[in-house]
């Protein structure tokens, strides 16, 4: 397949309706939460053992490994419906300025777009929209089992949950990420470096940017089963875009470690915990996986 | 790092000290008796026991349920929340209780 991937707040109501509904069918046949699982391994998977890095973060295959995630995401849409142009991204970014400060405001979070708010006299569930009857996982950390919530509906709490952070980050961020590390990653490759990767990821000088996107969203976004909700999709999807952007200015194939980093990190190594296994070779450029972005 | 491979270095870590960390889940085998390094409070109905190990620390709450806590940074991190470092393990095994009770996470 290939993909187009545009703002998703430039799609027309009905191809958000569309991408939705195909959400929708992945989440019924079992494929949706196959994604969520996968994601809760590669959490697990301890880049090496006893380091606080994992398979997919905190390390340098963060962009790459969810690259190739949204790639598969995005084939497993197209799959259910043809007619869905790619994976829409949101730049979250631009919200606090599009929505008068308050980013809560955004048409992103209607029932018409991908669900509001949580309610809090409901355990802070989505009540509304094309999710509002999902059923999340949720770890079990006694047993390490990925198991069902009792109740039905995702949980968020927009810039109010406790254990996460007020504000989505500003453009500030995204131009100090892009502008300023010309490095990708360096020794000692974890969240300790200030390297691009690390500043998009958010440890370096945070939270901020990705990190911070998690905590705002808060409820299910801020636990290992955050693909729980899709808008860790969307959210991922605007990382990706403005890894790329800095790939045009820095170069494709900067990659780094080539070799001697962590095991699923290097150039050439298997990333661990993807639904099909990829290295980070095989995803630094976009125009060999066939989608773009508008 | 999964609860297996933290008590393999637990294990290490804890040669030579009062403290015999070893086994399986469901860490029923903590001290009773308070040690050096180690904190007990309570939280949101919740007995807590941490106890530091090395650069890295494990809580055990109600008597049987362990979280491994990671040094990062300028503060303690886990897996089970893994986009944020907070102060202190006491700080991240509050944040941690109140998943559990927001729904987020079984403990």
């Amino acid at each position: 397949m290939t993909g187009t991937r545009r703002n998703i707040l430039s799609l027309s109501a009905g191809e958000v309706q569309r991408l939705t509904s195909a959400f929708n069918v992945l989440k019924a046949n079992g494929t949706y939460d196959h994604f969520i699982r996968k994601h809760v391994e590669a959490m697990s998977i301890a880049t090496p053992a006893g380091s606080t890095r994992n398979a997919a973060h905190r390390a340098p295959a963060f962009l790459p490994w969810h690259r190739a995630t949204l790639l598969d995401m995005e084939n497993a849409l197209q799959a259910v419906d043809p007619s869905i142009e790619g994976m829409p991204y949101w730049r979250w970014q631009d919200e606090a300025r599009l929505n008068g400060g308050d980013p809560r405001r955004s048409r992103l979070w209607t029932a018409g777009g991908i669900g509001g708010d949580g309610d809090p006299a409901r355990g802070n569930r989505v009540l509304n929209g094309p999710f509002a009857h999902w059923v999340a996982l949720i770890v079990n950390n006694s047993t390490g089992a990925v198991v069902p919530r009792p109740t039905p509906g995702l949980i968020r709490l927009l810039g109010r949950d406790p254990r996460g952070s007020r504000g989505l980050p500003p453009p500030s961020q995204v131009t100090d990420a892009i502008d300023r590390y010309s490095t990708y990653d360096r020794s000692p490759w974890d969240a300790s470096v200030a390297t691009f990767r690390n500043r998009m990821e958010g440890w370096s000088g945070g939270p901020r940017m990705h990190n911070l996107v998690h905590r705002w969203v808060g409820g299910d976004m801020l636990a290992g089963t955050s693909p729980n909700d899709p808008v860790f999709w969307l959210t991922h999807c605007n990382v990706d875009r403005l890894w790329w952007v800095w790939q045009g200015m820095r170069g494709i194939t900067n990659y780094q470690p080539v070799s001697g980093g962590p095991t699923g990190h290097n150039l050439n190594d298997t990333m661990q915990g993807l639904v099909v296994p990829r290295t980070p070779a095989d995803v630094l450029d976009i125009n060999r996986l066939t989608y773009r972005y508008v | 790092m999964d609860r297996r491979q933290f008590m393999v270095g637990a294990s290490v870590a804890a040669v030579g000290t009062a403290v015999a960390v070893t086994g399986i889940p469901p860490f029923d085998d903590m001290p009773t008796a308070a040690a050096a390094g180690e904190e007990r409070f309570s939280a949101r109905g919740r007995a807590v026991v941490i106890q530091k190990v090395g650069k890295s620390a494990h809580a055990v709450i109600n008597g049987r349920h362990g979280v491994h806590l990671e040094r990062m940074l300028d503060g303690y991190a886990t897996h089970l929340l893994p986009f944020g470092t907070y102060k202190s393990p006491r700080k991240l095994i509050e944040a941690v209780i109140q998943a559990e009770d927001a729904g987020l996470l079984i403990i």
